[in-house]
């Protein structure tokens, strides 16, 4: 039997939509039993992993997943070499800079401090205003840093701005615009063209 | 624990000499010839070649007299600074090959160190020559013992002619914002007239035992400055990255003050061997 197709879902709010675009396609799920991290669709053909978003295109680009998903900001994060076939039209959100609403000065300086968990992103940002920032890598809850003074500034992922706005901080400018993103690992997309053929339109 | 480094016991590293044999013979059997080249050199003459990508890549040290050293990152450009400087004792058309360690940045996709196994045909900038050296490429990877593998070709004007927005986009492969997806299959979807067509018609007479291994991909497009023409990689069935790429670099020799013609490809052994690992 040929090698089932395998594809990378990403865990947490992208999930459902991601797993709806393939059965829109025609693969047909079962319930995902909780805690499951691989599961097989009814034909045996798709094998899904449960990956963490931000582990989608590490999976991509080794060939061990043939197809993943993952949101825009994740590739513009690690420049990854793999392909991206679509964009799914889900989980729309922005990048985007932030900060004490109460903070006085909101204009970027030399020397300011950044935390981020995107710190590529922030560097590219900042670099193509001339400005030189610190910036600080974070793993979660980036809203504290800005809150605590921890740092001046804070870059991190907006879907509606509420819980920015419960924290006291205010939106100052978008860096860009992300959604939900179908990609394709190289060799997979030239070897096996007519079944990536079928994901797009 | 250094990380990426290739430390190999007797048994795994017979296993790998007999498939490096065998390519050696393959290389030999085509008259192609093996050359070397110092595994560190001065910085500033070997970078001469290279784009941002190498210079960044590259991993440089401080030598005895307080220059930039460098540890080659590739082959391609260290032979093209070689070739050069000693060009009148050789004879062009050269055919040459090479398999030496290079050394590299550690990246999600390779080790520091690795084994890197290509040829170069110098000095000839016919048709003929892209073609004899794709055949070569699936000969030698046939000797290898691989079956199940492509050659995937496209040209570099199929993205240079084209706007900067699509050319960004393929570059990038950031198929999204295209329009439709890059022609990708046989023969059948190249252009009348283009260069690819003209390609295949000599491969079809010169190499017709190998025209299988060929599918032509006109979305193919890389960021590395010094492709002129010809472009292409190697994939396996099976393994999950490219395991070799090549093309014409037919203005890379003029950066070591020699200007002839080149064309080439190089093979990332380590990738190619996890063939036989899988």
């Amino acid at each position: 039997m040929e090698r089932p197709i395998t594809i990378g879902l990403p865990k947490g709010y992208l999930f459902d939509e991601s797993l709806d675009f393939f059965k829109k396609q025609g693969v047909e799920v079962d319930d995902v039993p909780s805690r499951a991290l691989i599961f097989h669709d009814k034909s045996m053909k798709f094998r899904f992993l449960i990956l963490r978003p931000t582990d989608v295109t590490v999976y991509v680009q080794n060939g061990v997943v043939d197809m993943g998903v993952c949101g825009m900001d994740i590739v513009r994060e690690t420049k990854p070499d793999l392909i991206v076939l679509k964009d799914l039209g889900f989980g729309y959100c922005r990048l985007s800079v932030a900060t004490d609403v109460n903070k006085k000065d909101k204009t970027f300086n030399n020397g300011d401090k950044v935390a981020t968990k995107f710190v590529n992103s922030t560097k590219e940002f900042f670099d193509k205003k001339g400005l030189k920032v610190d910036i600080i890598k974070l793993y979660g809850s980036v809203e504290l840093a800005a809150i605590t003074g921890l740092s001046d500034y804070i870059v991190d992922l907006i879907a509606t701005g509420k819980t920015l706005k419960e924290n006291g901080l205010v939106e100052t400018q978008t860096i860009y615009e992300t959604t939900a993103h179908l990609l394709v690992n190289r060799v997979f997309y030239s070897l096996r063209n007519e079944i990536v053929q079928q994901y797009i339109g | 624990m250094l990380q990426g480094v290739n430390e190999i016991l007797p048994d795994e590293l017979s296993k790998r000499h007999d498939v490096i044999e065998r390519i050696i013979e393959c290389f030999k059997s085509n008259e192609y010839s093996r050359i070397t080249t110092p595994t560190f050199e001065p910085y500033e003459e070997l970078s001469k070649g290279w784009g941002k990508y190498l210079k960044e890549e590259s991993i440089k040290f401080i030598g005895d007299d307080g220059s930039i050293m460098v540890l080659r990152p590739e082959m391609t450009t260290p032979i093209a600074r070689l070739v050069s400087a000693r060009n009148q004792e050789l004879r062009f058309p050269q055919k040459l090959f090479y398999l030496e360690n290079v050394f590299r940045k550690k990246h999600i996709l390779r080790k520091q160190e690795f084994l890197q196994i290509g040829a170069e045909l110098l000095g000839d900038d016919s048709i003929n020559a892209d073609v004899q050296i794709v055949s070569l490429l699936i000969d030698v990877m046939k000797s290898a013992g691989i079956k199940e593998f492509k050659i995937e070709i496209g040209h570099i004007e199929n993205s240079d002619n084209k706007s900067q927005e699509v050319k960004e986009a393929l570059v990038s492969r950031e198929y999204n914002k295209l329009d439709k997806l890059p022609a990708l299959g046989d023969s059948s979807i190249l252009p009348k007239d283009s260069y690819l067509k003209q390609f295949d018609d000599i491969f079809k007479k010169q190499a017709p035992e190998n025209l299988n291994y060929v599918v032509y991909n006109l979305g193919l497009a890389e960021e590395v400055t010094y492709y002129t023409g010809i472009i292409f990689n190697v994939l396996i069935d099976g393994v999950g990255y490219i395991v070799g790429s090549g093309g014409r670099y037919d203005k890379l020799y003029k950066d070591y003050s020699f200007d002839i013609p080149a064309i080439g490809f190089a093979i990332g052994f380590e990738k190619l061997i996890t063939y036989f690992k899988g």
